[in-house]
């Protein structure tokens, strides 16, 4: 019961940080120089004309009205009309959100499992010479630009060794999961990097400390097996901090996923953006800024439940 | 928290332009197959295959009357057709008009009504006919107020040649007449362009899901029909299997969106699309190395500068003169564009019917440009204005800048996006605005009419205080004399020449890409290209 009515509490948070989100990305489009509906029919239209489409959108309303019709928008008319492509926001998001949040779930797959890995190798060869090469690894890849990281796989992994696709979602020939899992390697590897280095250095710190603690101590005083040790009393030891960061991580990833989609042409709500910000397409923006928040919200409580569900203290 | 985005993008970019140049010298050394050994040798076309197009933007809606950028009418060219076609296989230009929808057309003796003869036994893809009837919904759709569909968004974009329009008549069933208030002698070829123009589209379709909802159930008469569409991703064409002309080779065409010029790169060497647009010159080595087809050409457009009227220093004709005197553009051609571009001299650009290319305005001599400006009461020094640009012509309006300071203009620089710039310099420009910078241009004579009122009208140009200009221009649309036409048109560009109205810069080489195995393509000379000739080798 505790749980339930802790959820029902965090779900109730999400409503004044969407609160504020929304409030924020309508100002910041409001403040930036510019009118959309100048930019969009300038060339042929007059004054006139721009002024009455300026009305149809409702721009020509006080600000706080036009903010209140807008939020009404997001609940009943999808999200407003774009600006520039003239249909309902979340029509336009919509499929193209599908793809993103499975480019995001295939990097946190990867992220999760090799940042793992890399940390755990790390971690049990402390100071030898498999930690030193993981962690140089690890400095250098995290101050790669993911764009160029991507074009690089793709020159490498594309081209070169012609292994995998350059770019999209499906080949000419179309379909078939394995086909998409193919389109999904190299962006997802882009999209994961950094987090899963980030993942990869916690991990290995949990292991180092938690191999230098008394109970580890006392466990091989007692013969316990390396591995045993390791995998489960180490294991469970680290786990909700790194459930933690692959939480927030995922945060990141959905963010950074849309440079990722820029390169690799991956058909997602951040190639919409790009060219909603580039078309000064204030509503979609704002759609767009919105799911992209209220996804992030989402993965925080998801993370956070699971975080309370794996410690038993906190259980009942 | 876009804006910290887009800041860190525009710095990514700069990477990103790094490692391309990497790119492209690792390309040269690996990649096998010649570019001479199995190319042009199989010349029998082939039929069947799915050609695969990388579009480097998002088309605007598949809409006959909505068009806009080229880029959506190389794809909806393929679904919706005109009453009147251009023969896209000619590379040099003026291209020669053909029959489309309409066999035959003839002119009245004033000029002033065209006569279409329709062609027969043509079905729109929805299955509707295409007669009178259809052609003159279409009509009445950018036109009559009265008209259920009237469409208010297609008409500013249409005004500058169906402005005109008195009326249009159902003749009989295969006859159709167009006749305006003034004389129109160029109308056949203004139907034979993408924009502002009156593809025919099925009327059966807008009446069924509305104006906006046509363009996502686009039908037309076309060689390919509408299947599928997902923004930001791709759209998808069919042959269309009772189409009136000569049968196309592809059985299916595929736009794909790749807005990364890299990206866009890497499917095409990847061999992930068979043909893509907005090829950097930087790359062309790369392509030509790996056996890539690198088409180029002019396309009838041309970078040309024009003055903001608003700003009341360029009412003086000495000053225009000047700084045209200002501007070595065979140097902007041969340095700034390595090459990559032909200087222009005159507001009619190659590819047009009325290009004259002996046609010069005012010869780069600074000082020329020195003594007029003195002439007009500025010392070095004094002139003072901003050049505004949308960013994608940084460069040129860097260079621009330090021309100018040669002669004693001291020039600010304003580069913004596109929308912004659009805003700026044909909405509302700042007081000491000065100067701004477009790319368009046509294969058609009345072009100029059509500069003058769309761009630089819209920059404050008063055309009406201008009588030369403007009864040289309202000579050459009065005209009713086909072979006088062009010379009228000629003889305005002279005259608006001479004024120093706007200043025309350079025409820059365009590059297609195409696949090694890729036949038929030709790059004509406009905006386009025609797909129902290519086919592809094995």
């Amino acid at each position: 019961m505790g749980t339930l009515k802790h959820i029902l509490w965090r779900l109730l948070n999400i409503v004044p940080v969407l609160f504020v989100v929304s409030v924020l990305t309508f100002l910041v489009g409001r403040l930036t120089p510019g009118d959309p509906i100048e930019a969009q029919f300038a060339r042929d239209h007059t004054p006139e004309q721009i002024e009455a489409i300026r009305e149809a959108y409702g721009l020509n309303l006080p600000v706080w009205e036009q903010y209140a019709k807008w939020v009404s928008d997001l609940f009943t008319a999808g999200g407003g009309q774009s600006i520039v492509q003239n249909q309902p926001v979340f029509d336009i998001l919509g499929p193209n959100f599908v793809n993103t949040l499975i480019l995001t779930a295939a990097g946190v797959v990867i992220c999760a499992v090799f940042g793992i890995l890399v940390g755990l190798i790390a971690g049990t060869n402390h100071r030898r010479f498999l930690d030193r090469f993981a962690m140089l690894f690890v400095q250098v890849g995290s101050n790669l630009s993911v764009y160029w990281f991507g074009l690089i796989l793709i020159w490498i992994f594309s081209l070169q060794l012609q292994w995998l696709p350059t770019s999209g979602m499906e080949s000419r020939n179309g379909g078939g999961l394995g086909d998409v899992l193919a389109h999904l390697v190299l962006p997802g590897f882009s999209a994961a990097l950094i987090s899963m280095l980030v993942l990869a250095r916690f991990t290995r710190l949990g292991i180092v400390q938690n191999l230098q603690a008394d109970y580890v101590r006392t466990f091989r005083s007692q013969g316990l097996p390396r591995w045993k040790l390791i995998g489960k009393h180490i294991g469970r030891n680290i786990l909700p901090p790194v459930v933690n960061i692959i939480g927030l991580e995922i945060g990141t990833l959905i963010t950074g996923v849309i440079f990722v989609e820029s390169v690799f042409n991956w058909p997602g709500i951040g190639t919409q953006l790009v060219n909603a910000v580039n078309g000064k397409d204030y509503t979609l923006i704002q759609g767009g800024v919105v799911l992209v928040a209220l996804c992030y919200l989402v993965v925080n409580l998801l993370t956070d439940i699971t975080v309370d569900a794996l410690n038993p203290r906190l259980r009942r | 928290m876009k804006i910290g985005q887009l800041g860190r993008l525009a710095a990514l970019k700069a990477v990103a332009l790094a490692s391309a140049l990497l790119l492209a010298a690792c390309g040269t050394t690996a990649g096998g197959s010649g570019a001479d050994g199995a190319s042009q040798s199989d010349s029998t076309p082939r039929k069947g295959g799915t050609l695969v197009v990388g579009l480097y933007l998002e088309p605007l809606a598949l809409d006959p009357h909505r068009q806009g950028y080229w880029e959506t009418y190389r794809v909806s060219s393929n679904i919706i057709e005109g009453l009147v076609k251009e023969d896209l296989s000619d590379p040099e230009g003026p291209n020669k008009l053909l029959p489309g929808l309409a066999t035959e057309w003839k002119v009245s003796d004033d000029a002033k009504t065209w006569t279409f003869t329709l062609r027969k036994g043509v079905k729109f893809h929805d299955g509707s006919d295409f007669n009178a009837q259809a052609v003159h919904k279409n009509v009445r759709r950018v036109s009559d107020p009265q008209y259920e569909f009237y469409d208010e968004t297609s008409v500013p974009k249409l005004a500058v040649w169906f402005g005109d329009l008195v009326k249009g008549e159902v003749v009989d069933d295969y006859t159709y007449s167009f006749e305006f208030s003034k004389p129109f002698l160029g109308f056949p070829r203004i139907l034979a362009q993408a924009m502002s123009t009156l593809p025919i589209g099925s009327p059966a379709a807008w009446e069924k899901h509305g104006n906006d909802g046509f363009a996502d159930h686009p039908s037309g008469t076309g060689p390919y029909t509408f299947v599928s569409r997902t923004v930001g991703d791709r759209i998808v064409l069919k042959k269309n299997p009772s189409y009136w002309g000569e049968e196309p080779y592809l059985d299916e065409l595929v736009f794909r969106i790749i807005p990364n010029n890299q990206t866009r790169l890497a499917a095409l060497l990847g061999g992930e699309v068979d043909l893509i647009s907005y090829v950097q010159p930087e790359d062309v080595q790369t392509l030509e190395s790996r056996g890539f087809q690198v088409p180029t050409g002019h396309g009838a457009a041309f970078l040309y500068l024009t003055f903001n009227y608003k700003n009341k220093v360029f009412d003086d004709e000495k000053v225009r003169k000047a700084i045209i005197h200002g501007i070595d553009r065979q140097k902007l051609a041969d340095e700034l564009y390595n090459g990559n571009a032909k200087p222009v001299y005159s507001l009619q650009p190659p590819g047009n019917e009325a290009y004259d290319p002996a046609a010069r305005d005012f010869e780069y001599d600074p000082e020329k440009a020195k003594s007029l400006l003195k002439e007009a009461g500025y010392d070095p020094g004094e002139l003072t204005f901003t050049i505004v640009a949308d960013v994608a012509n940084q460069n040129t309006v860097e260079w621009l800048q330090s021309q100018l300071k040669n002669v004693g203009v001291t020039a600010d620089i304003v580069t913004l996006d596109r929308p912004n710039y659009v805003a700026r310099a044909f909405g509302t420009p700042g007081p000491t605005d000065g100067l701004s910078i477009d790319e368009y241009g046509g294969t058609y004579a009345e072009w100029l009419h059509q500069v003058l009122t769309t761009n630089i009208a819209k920059k404050g140009f008063d055309l009406d205080g201008n009588t030369e200009i403007k009864d040289a221009v309202e000579k050459a649309r009065d005209a009713t004399d086909p072979d006088k036409r062009i010379e009228l048109w000629k003889a305005a560009e002279t005259k608006v020449r001479e004024s120093a109205v706007a200043i025309p810069a350079v025409t820059l080489t365009k590059y297609y890409a195409l696949g090694p195995n890729v036949r038929g393509f030709t790059f004509a000379a406009t905006n386009w290209y025609d797909l129902t000739k290519v086919w592809l080798a094995k």
